[in-house]
């Protein structure tokens, strides 16, 4: 019996990593109790699988995972089971039953909605009008950016990852709301994209910047839909 | 009074900057965070090592429990923030907090570190450097600030000297019920006008608490400890440990804290028994936590359903000094596989004796998960594993391991001991014999049972160091140089590469020695290698031996001779004054039958040794049945 859900990861849990956020779940499903199935061999794993790795330091609003029972359960019933086990900082917020065939979570996940707030160590940026500076940032052939990958340092172009940018100023705060490529078939990642915008824009260095996701899409018949009902 | 850390701008600022930011945050399920307007007494519990190293550790959560479960009493976590932390903590002026309230160490009635390792001395001055607290009780005295109490315990506290200077308490034994009685005690005095001595008198009148600022020490003019006596009336001149007298009614954490990271030891920890009858003459432990004290295997069922429900480990760990020796273990071990196949739970025993170490039992426990076998013959040779009061044979040994690789298990580990008293280079030579002619049975086994599988075995071979309260603490260690070359004759002996030796820094065994067998004079050592950045000695990578040597001389005094000077009988201890139980005739007479290699049985099968403890201390054994179950 295969079930999909829906969680976030909140504020509290931010610094969780996506390897002890794996531990987190295996320890709240025996502690709810739920006949989860294992997989077969010297070391059994409880059937259950991310759509993606979440940054340490990244809150989310929609994480998906699909796990398997080996028993009937009313989903709503499972939902609750969890949302008592898991610790605080974890909601699942929506499960459902999942055709047998379903494709993996990784498989299916293609988009990712963020948003993204920074800070200011100085101000000087009042005569920025940030919409242009999004145009013009946008507006290039491609923003190469270069980073670091298990010790081999890597050029990788953003921009035909990135499907839609804006920026607003709120109070002290920029905020930056993007939707990038999320997926086994081409991923862009919001830390990159907002240094690359922060290192064309001409203000100083952010105090800090906080990530959140806040929703990811999978494609059904080429549409994009929310990952959680593909 | 000095406010709480803003949680949100460190989280913001501060941590996205450090490695593993989890170390930092609290917020872990079971965790327990009071509103401090509502309660009267709050302590902080350091232990001197990253976060993973002491959540891993079982008396931290079992005080957590007993401090926390009091309504007016709360009970912080706090450990050392690794380097690349305690550097954006000083360049943001932060100060060390605890993980439940982001309250800094500063604002406690006490703080309690746990003293685990002498070569984690350094970081309790790192994090009181951090909490901006003087290192030296006599500055807290005399400063018109109020600062925290200082109190440390666990096994180090045994020989509490080296830190006199900085602490204002000790908590020698187990701590279950004196720090309750302690903590009891200063909410009273806090009721009335607190006076600082008036209180540290009135708790010496407790078991196992030793206030070091009321003993004079006085020395000879050749360096020797010459008596520590006490200064005031009513002051006992013998401290004795506090004992729990009846373990399986001893408050046990039905609800540990789980933490989000993978830390050391990951799993449901029940402790089974506290103490051992096996005298091995090198052990501190079998020493400090006599007599044996075993709880019921109602107890431990209960306790672990429990454990299981609270905690969804997938892992369950008997722990104690010998699990084996439980005398109800293999009906306790049934019975738990009962209850943990269901939910994939494996059960682990930690320490194997191979003397009572059944395949069967090993079968049982790998049924869910296969891990790895550890065997301790502790030396090379016979003679030497009677010097050391060991009780097993090469034939123990032979047996128990042609069970294993009959069984399928293809890498054994074997844990030895250098630099023992009375070692002979046959002593050497016999830890890599012995190891050879293990792995040459596991190839022979294999191919008899025609498993193509690549055998090896692991030889860890550590460096004795001397502790205090054992039949060796008159021993002189081995110098640097005498354990290296011990080090690479077992090296260049070993000529296959399915032996892999592992071996320990022999300065890190040094320094432990040193401190180990230390005396009050030390505190200096410590403060001079503080101040040239010394901190995380026990990590390979941070070990600055020369900044120690550095240390050593500032102070005008010497590590050799504390690591390496045998003592005499009639010479004064620094730890004399603490009673552990057991005599001090009777640790001596076991010295003196380790010098002719004679086996001093175990007193549960031949009857009392007369070590003192259950005499002295009005105690007994704790055993659940006459004889220990067969395993």
């Amino acid at each position: 019996m295969k079930y999909r859900m829906e969680f976030s990861k909140k504020k509290e849990v931010a610094f969780v990593s996506h390897l002890e956020l794996m531990k987190v779940f295996s320890q709240a499903i025996r502690r709810a109790k739920l006949p989860i199935a294992w997989t077969e061999g010297f070391n059994p794993r409880p059937k259950i699988n991310f759509s993606s790795a979440i940054a340490t330091g990244m809150t989310s609003l929609a994480e998906c995972a699909d796990m398997e029972l080996n028993q009937f359960l009313e989903p709503d019933v499972i939902q609750q089971k969890l949302n008592d086990a898991l610790p605080q900082g974890f909601e699942v917020h929506a499960i459902r039953f999942l055709e047998e065939k379903s494709k993996s979570l990784m498989a299916l996940m293609a988009y990712a909605d963020y948003h993204v707030e920074i800070k200011w160590l100085h101000r000087g940026e009042e005569q920025i009008d940030w919409s242009k500076m999004v145009e013009h940032f946008l507006a290039g052939p491609e923003i190469l950016i270069q980073y670091e990958s298990k010790g081999k340092k890597k050029t990788k172009d953003l921009r035909p990852g990135i499907v839609h940018m804006e920026a607003q100023k709120a109070d002290e705060k920029l905020v930056l709301r993007m939707q990038l490529i999320s997926g086994s078939t081409g991923n862009v990642r919001p830390e990159h994209v907002t240094e690359a915008f922060l290192s064309y824009v001409p203000c100083s260095a952010a105090l800090s910047t906080r990530y959140e996701k806040t929703m990811t899409y999978g494609l059904k018949q080429q549409e994009k839909v929310r990952l959680f009902e593909v | 009074m000095l406010s709480k850390i803003d949680k949100e701008w460190l989280e913001e600022v501060v941590l996205p900057q450090v490695e593993k930011p989890i170390r930092y945050v609290g917020g872990e399920l079971n965790s327990i965070v009071k509103d401090h307007d509502k309660v009267s007494v709050k302590l902080a519990f350091a232990f001197p090592d990253v976060y993973e190293v002491g959540m891993s550790h079982l008396g931290t959560q079992i005080l957590y429990h007993i401090l926390n479960d009091r309504e007016s009493f709360c009970m912080e976590r706090v450990f050392c923030p690794w380097i690349d932390m305690q550097e954006k903590m000083k360049e943001y002026h932060v100060l060390l907090y605890t993980l439940e309230t982001f309250t800094p160490v500063r604002n406690f009635d006490f703080l309690g570190f746990t003293l685990q390792y002498e070569m984690s001395y350094s970081n309790i001055l790192s994090m009181l450097a951090m909490a901006d607290i003087p290192f030296l009780r006599e500055q807290r005295i005399e400063s018109t600030t109020a600062y925290p109490l200082l109190i440390g315990g666990g096994p180090c506290a045994y020989n509490p000297e080296p830190l006199a200077d900085f602490f204002d308490i000790f908590l020698i034994g187990d701590a279950e019920e004196t720090l309750l009685a302690l903590l009891d005690l200063y909410e009273q005095h806090k009721r009335g006008d607190f006076q600082r001595s008036a209180f540290l008198l009135e708790a010496t009148s407790l078991p196992g608490i030793y206030v070091p600022e009321f003993y004079q020490v006085q020395y000879n003019q050749d360096g020797k400890l010459q008596s520590m006596t006490p200064l005031y009336e009513g002051v006992p001149a013998n401290v004795r440990k506090s004992l729990v007298k009846d373990l399986d009614k001893a408050p046990f954490p039905q609800k540990p804290v789980v933490p989000f990271m993978d830390i050391i030891h990951d799993r449901i920890m029940l402790e089974v028994l506290r103490g051992c009858t096996h005298g091995c003459r090198f052990c501190q432990a079998g020493t400090l936590y006599r007599p044996v004290r075993e709880r019921s295997k109602e107890t431990l069922l209960a306790q672990a359903t429990a454990l299981m429900e609270t905690t969804g480990h997938e892992d369950i760990s008997l722990t104690s000094l010998s699990t084996a020796d439980h005398t109800q273990l293999s009906s306790l071990v049934d019975d738990l596989l009962g209850m943990c196949q269901a939910q994939q739970v494996s059960i682990s025993l930690p320490s194997l004796r191979i003397d009572t170490f059944s395949m069967g039992m090993a079968k049982k426990i790998s049924s869910v998960r296969k891990t790895g076998l550890t065997f301790a013959p502790e030396a090379g040779t016979q003679r030497m594993r009677d010097v050391i009061n060991k009780g097993v044979t090469e034939e123990n040994l032979m047996s128990v391991a042609e069970d294993a690789f009959q069984a399928g298990w293809e890498r054994i580990k074997l844990y030895y001991m250098i630099g023992l008293p009375f070692e002979e280079q046959e002593d050497i030579d016999g830890i890599v014999r012995l190891s050879n002619k293990v792995l040459y049975l596991g190839k022979r086994v294999a191919k008899e049972i025609g498993s193509h599988r690549r055998i090896s075995v692991t030889v860890s071979a550590s460096n004795f160091v001397p502790k205090p309260f054992t039949p060796f603490q008159w021993w002189g260690q081995n110098s640097i140089e005498e354990l290296r070359k011990k080090q690479f004759s077992m090296k260049d002996r070993i000529r296959t590469g399915n032996i892999v030796l592992h071996y320990h820094d022999a300065r890190v065994s040094h320094l432990e020695a040193a401190f180990a067998r230390g005396d009050r004079r030390l505190s200096r050592v410590l403060i001079h290698a503080h101040h040239k950045g010394c901190r995380f000695d026990g990590w390979d990578e941070l070990f600055q031996f020369d900044l120690w040597q550095e240390a050593f001389e500032a102070a005008g005094l010497s590590s050799a001779w504390y690591a390496q000077r045998e003592f005499d009988y009639s010479d004064c201890l620094p730890w004399d004054f603490i009673d552990s139980g057991v005599r001090k005739e009777f640790l001596y007479a076991e010295y003196v039958n380790a010098q002719k290699a004679m086996l001093t049985p175990d007193c549960r099968d031949e009857g009392c040794t007369q070590c003192g403890v259950c005499m002295d201390m009005h105690c007994s054994m704790q055993l659940q049945e006459v004889h220990r179950d067969e395993v």
